[in-house]
Formats: structure tokens, C-alpha cells, sequence
């Protein structure tokens, strides 16, 4: 199965976006060619995900990030070691009203993708990012 | 990053946002629409034409900056929405209170 990953290690701070935003063009630039909308959509998707983790994780607290795209689908899977989030983040997550000026980052991030689940897993907390890949006809 | 390019206009100021609208940018988005409504401008147009990524913080900030614009008695609106910017619209349905123009000259007419 053709596959290409990438992992990548950083500080849970605002900054650490921009090197996601990085992993993430040099994932597209090595790896097999992914439709745009897939591409966007995962991106999208992720960052929110890392915005959440660097905006409520404690100080100190370290975030590894491993990548793949595989044939059917374009998977990230998230480690931190910051505190205990609720269980049910993510199936708690909504757009909110249209008014709302903070909140929908998980819910955006949710509809973006096919899978998203976070668990906490010996100390550590795993969020889990999948899209399954769009068939070009 | 992100870069603001204004251009006063006779109908109001419009902002480009070249570059990335995200969590890093909003509160620098927050200060630029409050500035130019304190200005006095009653129209600001945001031309999202070279922005290349938007989260739902750079989106939370346009939305603040609308209800800062209306609460002033002027409006917001944005233009040239396309790509990644669209598809995140479309997926928060902000694009109802947001409706996108399909050109600057559009969004300063007002007419969609």
C-alpha cells in the first residue's frame, strides 16, 4: 500500500501552527498527489484541533503529531500530555449561534472530517483525524 | 502571518488580508475593524481575495467586527471569497450573516 508519514514534535503554543501549516505543505509536496478539497478540508480540520490543544493545555506541555496519507485516506493522530479533557469534547462540539464570536472550532472540525474522537489514554490525551479521500472520476 | 492592506475608498475602507486568518491573527483582525469604525467608516470591506487559510478564530473576528460595524451603524462585508475561506463558510453556514460579494467594487455598492 503506498503510504507517506510524517512526525513531528513541538511546544503546545500558538506558534506551534505554523509548523503544522508547514508538516502539512511539505506532506502534499512529498507525498502522492491529494485532491484539493481533501487537502483543505484535513487542513482545516487540524489546525482547529491544534489551535485547541495549544489555546487550553497547561504550561510545558508537549504535542506529537504523527501524519499519513494512505490510498483512501489522509489520517493525523495528536499526543499530549496536558490535562484531562471532558470525554465527550468532541460529540459535545457545535456550530453555536451565528452570532458567536468563539466555540465552533471543534464542530468545524468535525465536519471536515470523517472521524474525530479524543480519548485519554495512560496520562496522555490522543485525538484521532481521519478523511477518507474523495475518488477522482 | 498575516499582512492588512487598507485602501480608503470613497463608499468605506477596505482591508486585504494577505496570508493566514487564524488564532494568531484574530485579535490583530479585532483591532484593525475597531480602528476603522472609530474612524468614522461606516463601510468596511474585507477583500479575502490573498487570504489563504481562515480557522474558526479568524472567522469569530469577522464576526465580531461585524457586530462592531452594525453597533455603529455601518456594515461589514467581505469579497472575493474562494478556496479554503468558501469551503469554511459553507461548512459553519456563517455564509447566511456573512453573505461573500463577488468583487470589492460589489461589496462597496452593496450589490451582491
Amino acid at each position: 500500500m503506498a503510504e507517506h508519514r510524517r512526525t513531528f514534535e513541538g511546544p503546545a503554543e500558538p506558534a506551534l501552527l505554523d509548523a503544522v501549516h508547514e508538516e502539512l505543505a511539505a506532506l502534499w509536496r512529498q507525498g502522492p498527489e491529494v485532491g484539493e478539497a481533501d487537502r483543505m478540508l484535513f487542513e482545516t480540520a487540524l489546525a482547529e484541533v491544534v489551535a485547541n490543544v495549544a489555546s487550553y493545555s497547561r504550561s510545558g506541555t508537549r504535542v506529537s503529531l504523527e501524519l499519513a496519507v494512505l490510498d483512501d485516506r489522509l489520517d493525523a493522530d495528536l499526543v499530549d500530555d496536558s490535562s484531562a479533557l471532558p470525554g465527550d469534547i468532541v460529540e459535545g462540539a457545535s456550530m453555536g449561534d451565528a452570532d458567536a464570536e468563539h466555540g465552533r472550532g471543534l464542530a468545524l472540525a468535525a465536519a471536515a472530517l470523517d472521524e474525530l474522537t479524543y480519548r485519554r489514554r495512560d496520562g496522555r490525551n490522543h485525538w484521532r483525524l481521519s478523511r477518507l479521500r474523495q475518488r477522482a472520476d | 502571518m498575516i499582512h492588512f492592506d487598507h485602501d480608503q475608498r470613497d463608499e468605506g475602507m477596505v482591508v486585504a488580508l494577505r496570508g493566514r486568518l487564524d488564532l494568531l491573527a484574530a485579535n490583530d483582525l479585532r483591532t484593525v475593524i475597531s480602528k476603522a469604525v472609530e474612524d468614522g467608516h461606516r463601510l468596511v470591506v474585507l477583500d479575502l481575495a490573498p487570504t489563504e487559510f481562515i480557522d474558526s478564530s479568524g472567522l469569530g473576528a469577522v464576526v465580531g467586527g461585524l457586530k462592531t460595524a452594525r453597533q455603529a451603524g455601518g456594515d461589514l462585508r467581505i469579497a472575493n471569497v474562494a478556496g479554503q475561506v468558501e469551503l469554511v463558510l459553507g461548512l459553519t453556514k456563517l455564509d447566511r450573516v456573512l453573505q461573500p460579494y463577488p468583487s470589492v467594487d460589489a461589496a462597496l455598492r452593496g450589490d451582491g
